[in-house]
């Protein structure tokens, strides 16, 4: 397929929506592991059907649908997946689309934040994410139970993501 | 810690029990702020997730080597293609030195620029207006909309379509304007662009009003300066494709633009501000496509029984009421066609809005000044009218059919049962006139319904 300006303008569109669009497909997932598998096929069908797309138009509000019912379609044929949402919250969580923060200024807020962590906490909390350490190994290295390491985890878990809402709150004007 | 929210955090790990799933479902289905906090979970640990992983951004795009290229599956090359585009999408870019110095109400898709705003690295789509960039290398830009173009460096612009004026004051050849059909070399000049795409075709309209410019294209034969004065139009497929050149001057009727519609280049502070054509309407709907088209058809419909109604209302103005005979006698058809099709007819009037049958808001502008005073910005703002206006006349139609529909009732009833009927029969009279009783009611309810609608 020859790209022309209307497709490299698609493309900027669909690029810039990626993250967004991966929350709200995750969200209806109950964040699960066939998240990138779901936006993938909603890139796909995306892509299929650009020229329907009106670019007077919000790009996300159109992609959101578009995932909405990628959603919908997978958890139908998902009948062995235990975490499926019901239909009738699926359609609920399906209209509710993601605030407007952007990935980058979430990424800001989360730097700022991971700042004010003491720093071993913090290097606790990013290497249970870069995953190199289960949470038995870090437990031991610690001197913790699996399940004490894992509530220290969701405690920092949930004091960072408090700091970061805060810090994409718009602050008032200074005088 | 709220135990919901424990819950949460519980589901993004896939660490939660079948019994806590079903618990936190039935929370989520009655509070929205649970939910919200979902959503916004999900949102840190994606960008957690991703933060920690190695740093692959700093590797460079490998140039294809076309020697070695095979034809990969279609499905592979949509896929690669997804993620370079996702790469260099999530990439961060370094930061422009290119700012917005100035702007007459431009219309962005996509990304949207202000005053003072760097001008990102990637493409930008300006629909309608005018905006001025500075470059560091001495040159001012400015682009009229509709216009797709994207800044590649500190020196260099890339223009797919769109009308450009360049001014260079900087050192000759510091700064470069890339077109599909190859690139022009400032060299301390002022000139303006025209880029148009016909299907495989661009044709570009250059002015060379100072100095000279160096056009250049992937054929070295190609290359030519043009000088102060000179207007060629340029035509090709490609960059790499051979360009024909032809003189053009203003007077050429047959040319797809001319200078005159290309914007004038001045300095920054005179774009003059003008007021964009659009209404309160279009600010309160603005982002909310369900409405807009939901308006457009109201408003079709509005226009179609306003079309109709001015035609009755024409009338009464020239009726000469001739042997005692009154408008509403003898426009008694058309007013209960009317009437009937808004009370009978396929729409349910009485669920619009105020707004979307009159006018209910205007559009009033908020002035930002610089310095000097003078007025660098508008931003339209919607403030709600005390009384009212026509708007699309569709209320102020509704309540006319109906006034007019009154009348002839109030005739009906003097003239008796009998009146309206072909042979004077009062039975067929009585029923034409509960049908109108009917209709009348209808409306009244319906007006009625439609002034309570404040949404």
């Amino acid at each position: 397929m020859k790209e022309n300006k209307d497709d490299r303008f698609f493309v900027n569109e669909l690029t810039k929506a990626q993250a967004k669009m991966r929350a709200y497909v995750a969200k209806l997932l109950a964040h699960s592991s066939s998240t990138d598998d779901v936006l993938q096929e909603c890139n796909q069908l995306l892509w299929v059907k650009r020229a329907e797309w009106d670019p007077d138009t919000i790009f996300l509000k159109w992609a959101y649908r578009v995932c909405y019912f990628k959603a919908m379609a997978y958890c139908r044929d998902q009948s062995r997946e235990k975490l499926v949402f019901n239909p009738e919250l699926l359609e609920m969580m399906g209209q509710e689309t993601p605030d407007e923060y952007t990935q980058s200024s979430r990424e800001i807020a989360m730097e700022q934040c991971l700042a004010k962590l003491k720093e071993a906490s913090r290097e606790l909390l990013l290497e249970r994410y870069r995953k190199n350490f289960s949470v038995e190994e870090l437990a031991t290295r610690e001197g913790l139970t699996a399940n004490a390491l894992s509530q220290k985890l969701l405690r920092l878990r949930y004091k960072l993501h408090h700091c970061i809402q805060e810090n994409l709150k718009p602050k008032p004007a200074q005088v | 810690m709220k135990p919901e929210e424990k819950l949460v955090w519980k589901l993004i790990d896939r660490n939660i029990t079948p019994e806590e799933f079903e618990k936190l479902q039935e929370s989520f289905s009655t509070s929205k702020e649970l939910r919200k906090y979902y959503q916004q979970c999900i949102e840190t640990h994606t960008v957690l997730s991703s933060y920690t992983k190695p740093d692959l951004d700093t590797l460079s795009f490998p140039k294809p080597e076309k020697e070695k290229r095979t034809k990969p599956p279609a499905w592979l090359g949509w896929a690669a293609a997804a993620l370079l585009f996702a790469y260099f999408g999530l990439a961060p870019e370094k930061p422009s030195q290119v700012k917005i110095a100035a702007s007459d109400a431009p219309d962005w898709r996509g990304t949207e620029l202000s005053l003072g705003d760097r001008v990102p690295h990637h493409l930008l789509f300006l629909r309608d207006g005018k905006i001025k960039m500075n470059f560091p290398s001495q040159t001012t830009v400015q682009v009229a909309g509709p216009a797709h173009f994207q800044v590649i460096d500190n020196q260099t612009l890339e223009v797919m379509d769109g009308k450009i004026e360049i001014a260079h004051r900087g050192k000759p050849g510091s700064f470069t304007l890339l077109t599909p059909i190859g690139e022009l070399r400032d060299l301390g000049t002022r000139f303006s662009v025209n880029i148009q795409n016909v299907d495989k075709q661009t044709t570009m309209l250059t002015e060379v009003k100072e100095g000279k410019v160096e056009f250049k294209n992937r054929k070295p034969a190609q290359n030519r300066i043009l000088s102060e004065g000179e207007r060629l139009l340029i035509s090709g497929t490609h960059r790499g494709a051979p360009a024909e050149f032809h003189p053009w001057s203003e007077q050429e009727k047959d040319m797809p633009d001319s200078k005159n519609d290309l914007p004038e280049f001045d300095e920054p502070e005179s774009i003059a501000l003008q007021t964009p054509k659009f209404t309160a309407l279009d600010v309160m709907l603005k982002g909310n496509l369900k409405a807009q088209m939901k308006y457009s058809m109201i408003d079709s419909v509005a226009q179609a029984i306003d079309q109709k109604a001015r035609i009755l209302v024409d009338a009464e103005k020239t009726f000469s009421g001739i042997h005692d005979i009154s408008f509403a006698e003898a426009a008694m058809p058309e007013i209960e066609a009317m009437a009937h099709a808004i009370v009978d007819g396929c729409i349910d009037f009485s669920k619009l809005s105020l707004w979307s049958t009159c006018q209910t808001a205007e559009l009033s502008w908020h002035e930002h000044k610089d310095n000097t005073g003078r007025v660098i910005h508008r931003t339209p703002r919607v403030e709600n009218l005390k009384v009212p206006g026509e708007g699309n006349r569709m209320l102020v139609n509704l309540k006319q059919i109906k006034t007019w529909l009154e009348s002839v009732h109030q005739l009906h009833q003097e003239k008796g049962m009998g009146w309206v009927s072909s042979f004077g029969c009062p039975e067929d009279g009585k029923l034409i006139y509960l049908r109108r009783e009917n209709d009348i009611a209808v409306l009244t309810k319906t007006i009625r319904s439609i002034q309570q609608n404040l949404d």
